[in-house]
């Protein structure tokens, strides 16, 4: 075949495949906008932005990164289900995501994949998009270029929740929910604060956060940076973090069994995102090498509980997490029914009774030592 | 008019894949969009004129300069492998990108300006590294110091990742060690386009003196030309312009190599074509992948990805190609 040919061919080739795209494009689709008030407002959001609206968002599209997070504190406010238009598709379990059991409308939403970009995005004709703020550069650049309203929230750490959780009350035009929602969690938090100003340091439990991360057969653990929420949980809770002086870096760090050893907490708590965690327990207290340490011999190992989504994590799931962590380091001075927590917890937040959280929850998902 | 045809040609191809790729997106639907929707929906009016012209733009311009840039350094070397990324240009540009998302909040300007920064230092270090290099040929050398030095800049890079902020900072990098469009602004694409275009046209301004300059040193001076002067001017325009477009759109590998081979089967050898065909080859070849990265899966494709995969397979046809024949 000659060049000449080979040129032919390959723009025929090309003309062949633009042609076959070609079809009639399909109207934007047409939300129904619930009624909603008619008054503008401004909100600053995490950035210390101001973001105006000339009425409380009806098309709400919360993607991106950790979307989760968003999307669990989203839902936290009743006019979610009737304002969130769209959501991305993300699940640390193999069962029915967390949104589909809050939002009877989760078949109506526009599903995203996890890396969506802004054309996908601009197609649910959302007025107002929520995204995590360090995506302000990326993708939320892409969809303020199309003219649609970003919010940025974090939801990294206890005093972002404080704010960022304002911030929702005022895009669902729910302030009040927004500080009764804040207040369960600032109840605690002082709570806590108590029962640590009581213990002088030197009596304050060694804690150890770990995740355990399995791949290809080789398993590592990887201790969190000081500044994250897990790092921060061991000292709200009254705990030591071990690791807190000497671990760099700014995201997880693979530490070995060395240095575990070196520090030698009275408790070690063990992550496991995307395996059971309470295997992983028994596998490390079953191991020859780990018997030596404090925590094995004293039976203080403990399986960070999960349920859709572990409760170490910056979700809403954290006061869980903090309220159990805090069980485990002070059984006699903090003894709090975590079954009735839990449940609770789901009642106060997401409006599901007892009856749904044991069927769709507890039975299916449920990990650790929760109680 | 016979020997302008195959430009001609070329040229008509990359104007109609612009026109088309205008139109073709995931808005509304992953399809092309009519010319009514356009005329009548503002949302779509601002897809194209804020989303697609500024991402074809910075495609068109990545693929013409990777692919003069490969050119130029093919033919300088007198070695058919070399292409940017070989010579540590590509992955010094990247390690320079990295270090400014880590340590200077990722400015537009000092990503350019670090990019370009440290893929001139990998090719000055591939050129040093190869000159030391007492054994083997000259094509030997300059692929073993280019596989040094790029393996020294992805091991530093592999630190910048391993101490970058998992959130906000790694996923950064890994997109720049992709390659992507995802993000392209108007900002950014017109961040590079003169610097780009500089480049161009300064290599197609001097791709007459390519032919003589891919000859020996003796050969070339007694044909009156000042080699090293000349090669610098022409290698520093390629790496500029490489540098530019991979701290806009992160590693994007195997154009520079593919693309002026396939000119070089299209056009002959002789640079005073092949430059400009691979030019334009180039642009249709970064365009078309782009547009499949983009639209193709509601999860973008990382251009890097496809340009990879596409150029590898046509680097195997190529070289299982039985056209060519030696002429006795």
């Amino acid at each position: 075949m000659n060049h000449r040919s080979r040129i032919t061919i390959g723009f025929a080739l090309c003309l062949l495949v633009c042609l076959t795209a070609c079809s009639p494009a399909a109207a934007p689709m047409e939300g129904e906008a619930p009624s909603a008030s008619t008054e503008a407002i401004t909100l600053v959001d995490a950035l210390g932005r101001e973001v105006t609206f000339e009425q409380p968002p009806q098309r709400i599209v919360i993607t991106g990164r950790a979307h989760f997070m968003l999307a669990d504190a989203a839902y936290c406010f009743p006019e979610a289900s009737e304002r969130v238009a769209g959501l991305s598709k993300s699940k640390q379990t193999d069962v029915t995501s967390f949104t589909e059991l809050l939002d009877p409308n989760y078949e109506e939403k526009a599903i995203f994949d996890a890396e969506t970009g802004a054309e996908d995005i601009a197609a649910v004709q959302p007025d107002a998009v929520l995204l995590k703020s360090y995506l302000a550069n990326g993708l939320g650049a892409s969809v303020e270029q199309l003219g649609i309203p970003v919010v940025y929230i974090d939801l990294e750490t206890p005093e972002q929740y404080k704010r960022d959780f304002a911030i929702l009350g005022q895009l669902f035009d729910d302030p009040d929910r927004a500080v009764a929602l804040w207040g369960s969690y600032q109840a605690r938090l002082d709570e806590l604060a108590e029962l640590a100003e009581a213990v002088p340091d030197a009596e304050k439990p060694r804690a150890l956060v770990l995740q355990y991360a399995e791949s290809g057969g080789e398993i590592a653990f990887k201790a969190p940076p000081a500044s994250w929420i897990q790092t921060q949980m061991v000292e709200l809770a009254g705990g030591l973090p071990v690791w807190e002086e000497s671990v760099q870096g700014s995201g997880w760090v693979v530490v070995n069994l060395e240095q575990i050893a070196a520090w030698d907490p009275d408790h070690i708590f063990i992550i496991s995102y995307f395996s059971n965690v309470n295997d992983a327990v028994d596998s490390l207290i079953a191991d020859p090498l780990w018997q030596e340490l404090t925590a094995v011999q004293t039976g203080q190992v403990h399986g960070f509980p999960k349920d859709f989504y572990s409760w170490d994590q910056p979700d809403n799931r954290w006061i869980l997490g903090l309220t159990w962590m805090a069980s485990q380091l002070y059984p006699e001075r903090f003894q709090v029914d975590m079954e009735q927590e839990f449940y609770q917890f789901y009642e106060t937040f997401y409006g599901l009774d007892a009856a749904t959280v044991e069927a769709e929850i507890v039975t299916p998902l449920l990990e650790g030592n929760a109680w | 008019m016979k020997t302008y045809r195959p430009f001609l040609l070329l040229s008509a191809s990359l104007l109609v894949i612009l026109a088309l790729s205008v139109l073709l997106g995931r808005y509304p639907t992953p399809t092309l969009m009519s010319w009514d929707l356009l005329r009548s929906d503002p949302m779509a009016r601002r897809v194209v004129l804020y989303l697609r012209l500024p991402r074809i733009l910075t495609a068109c311009l990545l693929g013409m300069a990777l692919s003069a840039a490969g050119m130029v350094m093919q033919m300088i070397f007198r070695n058919p492998l070399v292409e940017p990324g070989f010579l540590g240009v590509s992955h010094g540009a990247a390690f320079g990108a990295a270090f400014s998302i880590i340590f200077l909040g990722a400015s537009g300007i000092w990503m350019q300006v670090l990019a370009a920064f440290f893929a001139c230092l990998g090719l000055g270090l591939s050129y040093f590294v190869a000159k030391r290099i007492r054994y083997g040929g000259w094509t030997l050398r300059l692929v073993l110091a280019g596989i040094a030095v790029s393996a020294l800049f992805s091991s530093t890079n592999g630190l910048l990742k391993y101490i970058a902020d998992p959130l906000s900072q790694l996923p950064e990098i890994t997109f720049w060690l992709l390659g992507g469009l995802s993000g392209t602004t108007w900002e950014k694409a017109l961040l590079i386009l003169p610097v780009v275009l500089s480049a161009l046209a300064l290599m197609l301004l001097m791709r007459w003196r390519l032919n003589l300059l891919a000859l020996d040193d003796e050969t070339v001076f007694s044909l009156g030309t000042a080699p090293a002067r000349e090669r610098t001017v022409l290698l520093i325009a390629a790496v500029i312009a490489t540098a530019s477009v991979v701290s806009v759109a992160g590693v994007v590998g195997w154009i520079g190599l593919i693309v002026p081979h396939m000119a070089r089967r299209l056009l002959g050898s002789d640079a005073k074509r092949a430059l400009p065909g691979a030019v334009l080859i180039g642009g249709i070849f970064a365009v078309l992948c782009d547009d499949i990265g983009r639209t193709a899966f509601a999860g973008e494709i990382p251009l890097g990805i496809l340009t990879s995969l596409l150029g590898a397979l046509l680097f195997l046809s190529m070289m299982v190609s039985r056209d060519q024949e030696l002429k006795r």
